[in-house]
């Protein structure tokens, strides 16, 4: 394979790493000051997308549908942690689980009766499949804005981590919940912002993932979850850089099988990556950048 | 008599069937540094975190300034004006100095006095001006003692829960802790503070209590205290376990 085609993958790689780090991120943001593993994560995803195409289909302005998809998975993740999580504030491991499969079943459900058990088409900009050239480079207009979206959305969580109050403490909460509290911190208030910004991500991985997509279902929330849980594993769970390296490190595994299969063997991408992830975790169970929760 | 800053009344207090604490009524009062005494097990830890609002109390009621505060959230009785200061330190390790001090002044809006008082605090501990920019997580035992007061100065707090600052610190650290201590109430800042080392405490409390599983087996002035020979028998081992 020649280096141009080793550098295109590259590119593709580092697109859809950055899709999954946002994902990992949003996951990993409520584990960390909670320690709830939200299951329902991949319906914010999903809600992003069928508030689109109720816009879209209702020629609402694709970019005013994009907006409303992310104000959408904010507001349903506050709602899930007021309704849904708060109340189990308390309870165990288990049962705020279980509580999160409820939900997502439960959205699920709610997208089938109100909008249709089938798969919707949500038409996307046309500009978005046009091809940009940037040096030896190909890459289509959705592949480059993803990755500066989420290259720009990561630098500003860091940024607001780091510099804002409301960040240092949330990562103060995810470190030591109840001296955060001695502080002055209110617990819900902290909660309730890293629910915020869990939808927040959501929405932004969801605009992206249902560009490319290019449609919905009512299940469809189950692959975004299911890589954002691997990469934050990966990664370590409970750490936030973990979850972004953790999303990078499965986007690249995930290419290379995808380049290394031949085209009869395509279907087995997933399954070889997580026989990868596997070997990963079998190393090191603590996932590579983990044991530490630090940010 | 003005009324006592601090008034705990029948405080029953623990973990589920564990009852740490059994019926201890204590006072504090404006400007003292009071000693809350007793060996490992007695129940000062639990009771310190119960008037700051981490263990729920069963019986009792404490009062602060006038208003009770049992079964307040301990984000409310921080900002109420009690600052608890946790046994083994618990500074945010994976924030910088700069940051956990930040954290301490989490609850104030006034950029100004926030910026001035962590000057104050750079004053009182050098060392964390040095390390400012370092994560907590590297600072020794001694300098994060300090950090955590510092934390806790930084919420400009009327009452100090103290728990345990010299366990596991080397004799000068302690002392220049235990100055830092003393010097309080000239801040306006009254104090509790947790200990197992008697004579130590004794030095800067005017006053104390003895616990004993659970319970206040004794109080009194600080040289009532010291010259009590049923101390001995209350704990085992004092400034010789360090």
């Amino acid at each position: 394979m020649g280096s141009s085609e080793l550098l295109q993958q590259f590119v593709n790689a580092l697109s859809l790493g950055s899709t999954y780090a946002l994902l990992a991120l949003g996951l990993a943001m409520v584990f960390s000051v909670m320690g709830l593993v939200n299951f329902a994560y991949g319906e914010l995803v999903a809600v992003t997308g069928y508030t689109m195409y109720l816009l879209v289909t209702r020629g609402v302005p694709w970019w005013i549908a994009m907006l409303c998809g992310i104000a959408a998975a904010v507001a349903l993740s506050l709602l899930m942690e007021r309704i849904a999580f708060r109340p189990l504030r308390n309870a165990s491991f288990l049962t705020l689980l279980f509580s999160s499969f409820a939900v997502s079943v439960i959205i699920q459900n709610v997208f089938r009766a109100t909008v249709s058990p089938r798969q919707k088409g949500v038409p996307s900009p046309e500009f978005l499949s046009e091809v940009v050239h940037l040096g030896p480079l190909t890459a289509s207009w959705l592949t480059v804005i993803t990755t500066a979206v989420a290259a720009a959305s990561l630098a500003t969580l860091v940024v607001f981590l780091r510099r804002s109050v409301a960040g240092v403490s949330m990562r103060a909460a995810a470190e030591d919940f109840d001296v955060t509290r001695l502080m002055g911190v209110k617990a819900n208030g902290v909660i309730a912002l890293a629910f915020a910004i869990s939808g927040l991500l959501a929405g932004i991985a969801g605009v992206l993932w249902v560009a490319r997509l290019g449609a919905v279902a009512p299940h469809m929330g189950f692959v975004p979850v299911l890589k954002a849980f691997i990469a934050t594993v990966i990664g370590g769970l409970g750490s936030l850089q973990g979850a972004v390296f953790g999303g990078f490190v499965l986007a690249f595994i995930e290419i290379t099988f995808h380049v290394i299969l031949p085209s009869s063997l395509q279907p087995m991408v997933d399954p070889f990556a997580l026989l990868i992830v596997g070997v990963i975790l079998y190393f090191k169970p603590q996932g590579l950048l983990g044991g530490s929760g630090g940010m | 008599m003005a009324e006592p800053l601090l008034k705990v009344e029948g405080v029953t207090s623990g973990y589920g069937a564990i009852l740490a604490v059994r019926d201890v009524s204590i006072e504090v009062n404006t400007g003292e540094v009071v000693a809350l005494l007793g060996a490992n097990g007695a129940g000062k830890s639990t009771l310190l975190m119960t008037i700051a609002g981490l263990v729920n109390s069963t019986a009792g009621h404490i009062t602060f300034a006038g208003k009770k505060i049992d079964h307040m959230p301990p984000e409310r009785i921080l900002r109420a004006g009690i600052a608890l200061t946790p046994e083994g330190r618990r500074v945010f390790a994976h924030l910088s100095v700069a940051d956990n001090l930040r954290m301490g002044a989490a609850s104030r809006r006034d950029a100004g006095g926030i910026a001035a008082d962590t000057e104050e605090v750079l004053e009182l501990f050098p060392r964390l001006s040095e390390r400012y920019r370092q994560l907590a997580g590297t600072l020794s035992g001694g300098e994060q003692q300090m950090l955590a007061l510092g934390r806790s100065l930084m919420s400009r707090p009327k009452l100090m829960l103290l728990d345990e600052p010299s366990l596991g610190l080397a004799p000068r650290i302690v002392a220049q802790i235990f100055d830092m201590v003393q010097a309080l109430p000239q801040r306006g800042v009254t104090v509790l503070v947790v200990e197992q080392n008697v004579r130590l405490a004794l030095t800067v409390a005017s006053r104390g209590y003895v616990m004993a599983t659970g319970e206040v087996q004794a109080s009194g002035s600080s040289a009532e205290l010291r010259k009590a020979v049923d101390l001995e028998k209350v704990y085992l081992g004092t400034d010789s376990r360090r």
